[in-house]
């Protein structure tokens, strides 16, 4: 069937013709195949076959599962929240063997420490991004997760809520421990590379 | 070939289906049912957690505090809290909030639970048919310790009755016997302290009794022998009154013998008496 002409549709919309026609879900994996690959790096740090293999059983279980999305539901939030599943499943299985991934001397970084009003924020608007990503990897999962959802996937805390299926306040706070502790790991490296 | 392609590809070779809406509509009913009796067996285990500290009211201490349906009500307080998570929107309440709605839910229940007297129903169900749960359970323990207790009691008293008993000779004997028979059927019936008590008492008043009216007996035969003799020997000869009498009294002897020493010892007496106003008369 040509879906071509459905693609101003809402993401919504679309599920509700999946339902109807397997073929309508292959506008739901070309929006959201790139932006949820770069979840799933972020989240794993894994190469692009086993993120595509990931990526793979996200969209499988989001298409036997579209009945349970319901009308309040966005679409994005609720597919994040399948892809947060995965990732965590994934982190089971596999953090015996995380990557040990060594933090460089980095002088901006330190410059950033000075002054961190928003401290991720900041890293990320210099264009560090990778190497953020390489420090989130040194924090508990719990923040890495709430980190990577608020800074480098633009979610709000209603959106991450929703995602993580916690309340508001939780994510708040949660968000304000997780900038502490990335914080201190950057000042305690900072001191040990000087 | 795009990933798009390689999925819908994947679904239509392994004919991989969508699950219908009543899929769904079911998992939140058991989901729902499961929270339903989570809630029931906290206020269950509360109801019998009241149950117990109400009944050790006068006997509290930290061995007797209902462990076991704490523990229990604890876990059907957690379960309920991870389960609760998976009911649409609740996600959104604090955790501190639902656990305190959850406590309080079930604090009343459990309340009602007690109240109407189930948790007491099913405390003794579970002591009766759970062998397990009569070692665990500070009732069956409070119980053990009280009938403990009370045969040592019966034992105490019991030997106590057997003094009495030698005391009141063998007359009494069955008697005490008998009411020690009583008194154990009182004990083996409801295991009452008190009843015990009386029974004793009951006994007491008994052997009382009997000495009472021994000695009413004993009295009115001396007075029964005395009077006769102190009328007869104004007029008759002192011996000849004195040998009639101790004829009277052996005759007596023969027809009973239990006051046998108290005749001869009297006809003794009225011999000796008579023996002296013959001296007194010469």
């Amino acid at each position: 069937m040509d879906t071509s002409g459905f693609e101003q549709y809402s993401d919504e919309e679309i599920a509700e013709l999946v339902i109807k026609d397997k073929a309508f879900f292959g506008i739901l994996i070309r929006r959201y195949e790139k932006k949820l690959g770069g979840y799933v790096w972020k989240m794993s740090g894994k190469n692009k076959e086993e993120i595509d293999d990931m990526l793979q059983n996200i969209f499988i279980k989001a298409y036997v599962n579209i009945n349970s999305l319901k009308k309040e539901h966005k679409f994005s939030n609720w597919l994040y929240g399948i892809a947060h599943n995965e990732c965590i499943d994934h982190w089971r299985r596999y953090k015996k063997h995380s990557n040990n991934i060594s933090l460089e001397a980095n002088d901006n970084l330190s410059a950033v420490l000075t002054s961190n009003e928003d401290l991720v924020r900041d890293i990320i608007d210099r264009g560090e991004a990778d190497e953020m990503n390489m420090i989130l990897n040194k924090l508990p999962y719990k923040y890495k997760e709430i980190l990577v959802l608020k800074y480098l996937e633009d979610k709000s805390y209603e959106e991450i809520g929703e995602i993580l299926k916690k309340p508001v306040s939780t994510i708040g706070t949660m968000l304000r421990r997780a900038k502490i502790r990335l914080k201190k790991y950057l000042e305690n490296k900072s001191n040990e590379l000087r | 070939m795009s990933l798009d392609e390689k999925i819908l590809a994947k679904i239509e070779k392994e004919n991989i289906w969508i699950r219908p809406r009543w899929f769904f509509t079911i998992q939140n009913l058991f989901f729902g049912g499961l929270f339903a009796l989570m809630l029931v067996g906290g206020a269950i285990s509360f109801g019998i957690i009241l149950d117990i500290a109400s009944f050790e009211n006068n006997n509290k201490n930290l061995s007797s505090l209902p462990f076991f349906w704490m523990v229990v009500f604890v876990m059907f307080l957690l379960v309920g809290r991870m389960i609760v998570n998976r009911l649409g929107w609740i996600y959104k309440v604090r955790i501190l909030s639902l656990v305190v709605i959850l406590l309080a839910v079930n604090a009343l229940f459990g309340y009602f639970v007690f109240a109407s007297g189930k948790a007491e129903k099913i405390e003794q169900q579970l002591i009766e048919k759970l062998p397990l749960y009569q070692k665990i359970s500070p009732i069956s323990k409070w119980e053990e310790k009280n009938e403990t207790n009370l045969n040592r009691i019966v034992e105490h008293d019991l030997v106590n009755i057997e003094n009495e008993k030698n005391v009141a000779g063998e007359h009494n004997y069955k008697e005490a016997d008998e009411s020690d028979d009583r008194d154990s059927e009182t004990h083996n019936d409801n295991s009452s302290l008190g009843q015990n008590r009386q029974n004793d008492t009951d006994i007491d008043a008994l052997i009382k009794k009997e000495k009472e009216e021994k000695e009413e007996k004993n009295q009115v035969l001396l007075v029964e022998k005395k009077i006769p003799t102190v009328d007869e020997t104004e007029d008759e000869d002192v011996e000849v009154v004195s040998e009639k009498k101790s004829k009277e009294i052996s005759s007596q002897e023969n027809t009973n013998d239990e006051y046998s020493d108290v005749e001869i010892d009297l006809a003794e007496d009225l011999n000796e008496e008579a023996t002296g106003d013959e001296i007194n008369e010469e």
